[in-house]
């Protein structure tokens, strides 16, 4: 149950402009529920046992769900409706063509490191949040985030025994290209503004929107505490990884 | 780490390409990533070193660059971020602004 929204002391500029970040989180929760869909399904037609599959599909549910709450909120905002596309989830899982390579890039990629960033980002923006559904909405979309990582990487760990090198080694690959992948879609947009000297209004931050120093801090911190460690305890070479994410 | 030594990690990284060639204010300015291999993660051409066949996302965006440079308009190859972490996808910027 959302609390009501309480829009005192913001201007209608700033509600506007935060209310607008709503339909592109819909857009990009519905991305997530896409792609792990296929996860599920890829991880079915490769026969990983329970509990993955129940856990892949729950994920699925959860992401929809992210979608529906976040076009709920930006509609109480004011926002418009979201506007879905899925043509980078269907490149993404047609150039990932076997059952096994698919299923360990997208838990690799996408669910182990994509979420953990995500969860950071989620966290830091509640954190300077303070509107009433705005909190509510962040804070039950991170609850989620943080079970889907950690089945990323618990998932990841369960299946590495099995991986032959080369499949070890395509899985380098993937962390390697997925680290510049989300320091260009996360970071680098922020540190353009920063770099611009773009003024960032505070009550932005209240009403959910990330300043862009937040941002930064959140990812690299991110990056740094959690995913190349994790990386190099999986057994794959997280350092490499990151200092090698633009030299191929 | 404050902003301006990420930018500076990145570029140092080989990442100059990702920030659109910025970097002036940077400590030696933007030449560091001078020299840059073009086929690198850093350059977002989609069309470029064979990738449109190695990759159906950039066959699709290499597509979509040809069509819209056709048309006279210019193509914006970065993801970008709305503060709130929405990603925008490469796309075209068209002639007239696209407005009607």
């Amino acid at each position: 149950m959302l609390p009501p929204v309480d829009l005192t002391g913001f201007t209608p500029a700033q509600v506007d402009f935060a209310a607008a970040a709503w339909p592109m989180r819909s857009a990009e929760e519905l991305r997530s529920a896409l792609i792990f869909r296929a996860l599920a399904r890829a991880a079915g037609a490769a026969n990983l046992p329970e509990p993955w599959m129940k856990r892949f599909a729950a994920m699925v549910v959860d992401e929809v769900g992210h979608a529906r709450l976040c076009a709920e909120v930006g509609v109480r905002l004011g926002a418009a409706r979201p506007r879905y596309d899925a043509r980078p989830v269907r490149a993404r899982v047609a150039a990932l063509t076997d059952p096994i390579g698919r299923t360990t890039a997208i838990l690799l990629v996408e669910a182990a490191m994509g979420e953990t960033i995500s969860m950071a980002l989620f966290r830091a923006g509640r954190r300077a949040a303070t509107e009433p559904l705005t909190r509510a909405a962040l804070s039950a979309i991170l609850a989620d985030e943080v079970r889907h990582q950690r089945n990323g990487w618990t998932g990841m760990a369960a299946l590495w025994p099995n991986l032959s090198e080369p499949q070890r080694a395509a899985l380098q690959l993937e962390a390697t290209n997925g680290l510049a992948a989300f320091e260009r879609q996360v970071a680098v947009p922020a540190l353009r503004r920063l770099e611009a000297g773009e003024p960032f209004d505070p009550a932005f931050a209240a009403l959910g929107v990330l300043a862009p120093e937040a941002r930064v801090d959140a990812f690299y911190r991110a990056v740094e505490h959690l995913v190349v460690p994790r990386l190099t305890a999986l057994g794959l070479d997280g350092a490499r990884a990151w200092s090698e994410r633009y030299r191929r | 780490m404050a902003w301006r030594d990420r930018l500076r990690d990145l570029i140092l990284a080989g990442g100059a390409l990702a920030i659109g060639g910025c970097g002036s204010s940077l400590p030696g300015g933007g030449e560091i990533g001078a020299g840059l291999t073009p086929c690198g993660n850093a350059n977002p051409d989609p069309c470029i070193c064979g990738r449109p066949d190695g990759d159906a996302l950039r066959a699709m965006q290499c597509d979509q660059k040809m069509a819209c440079e056709a048309d006279g308009g210019a193509w914006d190859p970065w993801y970008t971020a709305s503060a709130d972490g929405a990603v925008s996808e490469p796309h075209c910027n068209p002639r007239d602004g696209g407005v009607d």
